[in-house]
């Protein structure tokens, strides 16, 4: 059972419980609105019944009326025929009445003919007893005085009071649930008509015996039981129309139809009651009372009178409340249904918003664990976002919530942002890591290389070193002997310097020599530079006289051009003294040119001679200058020998010291070799822990927690 | 005919002896300011205010060297004033005259409107020598220019 119930949504669960609130409820209007049907039917049988009563009360209370008129018609009273007629056509209209009410109502009152057998009131069917008044009525005149009484009482008094009777039990008239109404049944159906009937009997009897001209003991009697019985039924009567009016204040409130119409009806009847009352208290106390036959019958009549009206004044009344009773209980009964309906549609809308909102808010949290799972935390956090129940940035202010954690969905979305942004912290605190160990044991596993490769290096240098060593004390050891070369090559060198400087002695006056030779040439250079310009000077001259020849040749050829064939011999001469002078001065026109040039090489070579002269002048300064340093360095070189007595020494204990260098070298050298394998093992631990981060930052990245970290 | 033969920025170039008036050695001009740079100044010839031209100037740009070579041809050329007018143009290696006929000048094919004094061609064993037409020299609006500043400054006619 449990498991079969689980197999269901929660949506459908809801439903579920739904229905099974939904169906008490149902049963329980049923019966409800089934309760306010059975008012309803009661009030309306009711209501059927006080309907048929009426015309049937009216026809029982005319007919002695018209027995009596009839009886007196009958004893010769001719004038009472118009109102026996007047009298009929009341009746007829009862009947009409009568039968067409009683035709709406047979079935429900249990008054059609086959009931009414069953029931053993023979006769009682509506349209029988028409029928037989129709016979009365067409029949009377031509009927005795008894036979017109049977024919009253036995056709039609009789079965109308079994009617009314049938009527009064079939209606349910007595159980009636209301004090105001049982009462008003009480006076208008029960009470009222019983006293109209003995009154029609009475007066009968009555008016027997005012005709007889005597009150006997036995009659007087019979006057005073029935003023004390009318006595009693009027006491009766005031008393219930006063519980009328109570009832009808407490229930209806004040100024109502029956509280205005009743009382002064009432008061009449009490009027006119006194005066009879006192007419029969007469007859019972006094045997000589006489009264005239109509005064009687009026003051009866009159009584008779206002009680039919009380009557149907409250039957009026009664009919009137029942309708109203009838109207409000249907009124009840449909503010009832739709009360409960609208409620139950409102019930049902409000289920369904609820289990909607709750399983649209649970897909939400499946979706988003889903994304969780499958490793999509970054969507997740955004569908969070989203949702706008939770707020990832505000986790710590958690006490904020305390108004919403009452609500399960936001305490659900609330865990899950916690869950979700810690797992989203915590993935990137690991990457994080992971990146940070990886990009660590990187470097260590650099760094290791390295320092392997450091440490090779090392070896290799200690190799180098322990041979360097060894060949420094091989070459130390060469070099002691090469020193005591040295030693005796400086002796010598020492002797050679001293022999050296006397050449430099030598060097130094034939540089003199040099000097004074350069001085001299020199100064004649300086004598040809004026010779020179001498021989530019004439130049000159000649360039001058020539280039006035040229112009003068030139001028004239021109003149001679102008004098045209008178000019052509002068022409010739003009032509001849131009090239006589052209060849005095070839190129003297150009020659201006290279006397400038050979001017400008002359001066250059006498400067170029004097530059020459303080080089030379220079130099043999700068040789005594070296003869002096040489002297020094001979000095210096003389004293060198004994130092490199001491040199030597230390040479030899250099060598000794490298021996012992190499020595160590060589013990450094394993030690590095050590070194190195501790290093290489260091390595492939090294190597191990970056896989193992790889994998590690693998498993991570398979939660997307992208570039927004 | 006779023609005059003169160097200007190495190029030989030639005038006609028949508008020659005179072949004089350079002097010192009397410089005018505010004149074209071609321009080299006035000159006394035989107490004749005469102005001169420098040719290299005017042709190559660059002023002529002082030489005994250079030297100033006085010519003789008729103005938009109709009038004759003496002109010196300052050349250089104005040494040499050279005899051809007048056919043996040859048009050189191209012709500059800034420089239309420069006419017909001939050559020798030396090379190519291009005739100096003096009635297009110097440009017209320059002459103008000449008179008139010679009228104003000086308020001398030449005739």
């Amino acid at each position: 059972m449990k498991i079969s119930f689980n197999r269901f949504t929660i949506l459908e669960k809801i439903f579920i419980g739904s229905i099974i609130f939904a169906l008490p409820i149902i049963v329980l209007l049923f019966y409800m609105v089934s309760g306010f049907n059975r008012d309803i039917g009661f009030t309306r049988l009711e209501s059927c019944g006080n309907k048929l009563l009426m015309p049937l009360e009216t026809i029982a209370e005319l007919t002695p009326k018209h027995q009596l008129l009839v009886r007196l018609h009958i004893e010769g009273s001719t004038t009472v025929e118009e109102k026996i007629d007047h009298l009929s056509q009341e009746i007829e209209k009862q009947f009409s009445i009568l039968e067409k009410e009683g035709k709406k109502s047979e079935d429900l009152l249990q008054i059609n003919e086959k009931s009414l057998k069953a029931a053993g009131i023979e006769g009682g069917y509506i349209p029988e007893i028409y029928k037989k008044w129709k016979e009365l009525r067409s029949n009377w005149k031509n009927n005795g005085t008894t036979q017109n009484d049977d024919a009253h009482e036995e056709m039609i008094i009789r079965p109308v009071s079994a009617l009314i009777k049938r009527v009064g039990d079939t209606s349910n008239m007595v159980l009636d649930p209301s004090l105001e109404t049982t009462y008003l049944i009480d006076v208008g159906l029960l009470t009222m008509p019983k006293i109209q009937g003995k009154l029609g009997s009475f007066m009968l009897f009555a008016e027997s015996v005012i005709y007889k001209g005597y009150v006997s003991q036995e009659d007087r009697m019979k006057f005073a039981v029935f003023s004390a019985m009318l006595e009693d039924d009027l006491e009766h009567i005031t008393q219930s129309v006063e519980t009328i009016i109570s009832e009808n204040k407490k229930q209806h409130g004040v100024n109502t139809m029956v509280q205005n119409n009743i009382p002064p009806l009432l008061e009449a009847y009490k009027a006119s009651v006194t005066p009879f009352l006192f007419i029969l208290k007469r007859f019972s106390n006094d045997p000589n009372f006489k009264i005239p036959v109509m005064e009687f019958y009026e003051t009866a009549r009159n009584v008779l009178n206002t009680g039919a009206r009380l009557r149907k004044a409250s039957m009026l009344e009664l009919q009137g409340l029942l309708d109203k009773r009838e109207k409000s209980f249907v009124n009840k009964r449909f503010s009832a249904l739709f009360l409960s309906l609208v409620m139950l549609f409102f019930a049902s809308v409000v289920v369904v918003i609820i289990s909607r909102n709750i399983t649209k808010s649970l897909g939400k949290v499946i979706d988003i664990a889903g994304e969780i799972a499958s490793g999509n935390l970054r969507k997740a956090m955004e569908d969070l976002e989203k949702t706008g129940k939770a707020d990832l940035h505000l986790k710590e202010k958690t006490e904020v919530f305390s108004e919403n954690q009452r609500n399960e969905i936001y305490r659900l979305f609330h865990a899950m942002a916690t869950m979700t942004s810690s797992l989203y912290a915590l993935l990137i605190q690991v990457g994080k890591s992971g990146i940070q160990v990886s990009a660590s044991s990187s470097r260590i596993a650099a760094s290791a290389r390295q320092l392997e490769a450091t440490v090779a290096e090392q070896a290799s240098s200690i190799n180098e070193v322990s041979a360097t060593s060894n060949e420094i004390s091989a070459t130390s050891q060469e070099f002691v002997k090469t020193m005591n070369t040295v030693s005796m090559m400086a002796s010598e060198a020492a002797g050679m310097a001293s022999a050296s400087m006397s050449s430099l002695s030598d060097i130094n006056a034939t540089m003199k020599g040099l000097l004074e030779n350069t001085t001299e040439s020199s100064g004649k250079l300086r004598v040809v530079n004026e010779k020179m310009d001498n021989i530019t000077q004439v130049i000159t001259t000649i360039t001058k006289v020539a280039n006035q020849i040229n112009l003068l040749s030139l001028n004239a050829a021109i003149e001679a051009e102008k004098a045209g064939e008178y000019g052509i011999g002068f022409s010739v001469v003009a032509r001849e003294i131009r090239r006589l002078a052209d060849q005095t001065a070839v190129s003297a026109l150009d020659i201006e040119g290279m006397i400038m040039e050979t001017r400008e090489a002359m001066r250059d070579g006498a400067q170029a001679v004097e530059l020459y002269t303080d080089q030379t002048r220079t130099s043999t300064e700068k040789i005594a200058e070296i003869s002096i340093d040489l002297l020094r360095a001979i000095e210096h070189t003389q004293e060198l020998v004994p130092q490199f007595e001491s040199v030597n020494q230390g040479m030899q204990m250099q060598s000794q010291s490298a021996s012992q260098i190499s020595e160590s070298m060589g013990h450094l050298n394993q030690a590095a070799g050590q070194t190195r394998d501790s290093l290489i093992e260091f390595r492939g631990v090294t190597e191990q822990l970056n896989a193992a981060v790889k994998d590690l930052e693998n498993e991570v990245a398979r939660f997307s927690i992208d570039s927004q970290v | 005919m006779l023609f005059l033969v003169f160097e200007i920025d190495n190029e030989r170039y030639c005038l006609e002896v028949s508008s020659i008036i005179e072949v004089t050695p350079m002097v010192v001009f009397k410089k005018i300011p505010h004149v074209p740079a071609y321009f080299s100044g006035l000159f006394n010839y035989r107490g004749t205010i005469v102005p001169v031209v420098d040719l290299s100037v005017l042709i190559s740009g660059k002023p002529s060297k002082p030489f005994f070579s250079t030297r100033v041809i006085l010519v003789d050329y008729v103005g938009i004033d109709k009038n004759h007018h003496s002109l010196g143009l300052l050349a250089e290696r104005a040494t040499e005259t050279i005899f051809c006929k007048e056919e043996a000048f040859q048009p050189p094919g191209i012709e500059v409107d800034e420089a239309k004094y420069l006419g017909d061609v001939i050559f020798d064993e030396k090379g190519m020598i291009q005739r100096i037409r003096i009635e297009k020299l110097p440009p017209e609006t320059i002459q103008g220019y000449e008179f008139d500043a010679l009228k104003e400054n000086n308020d001398i006619t030449i005739l």
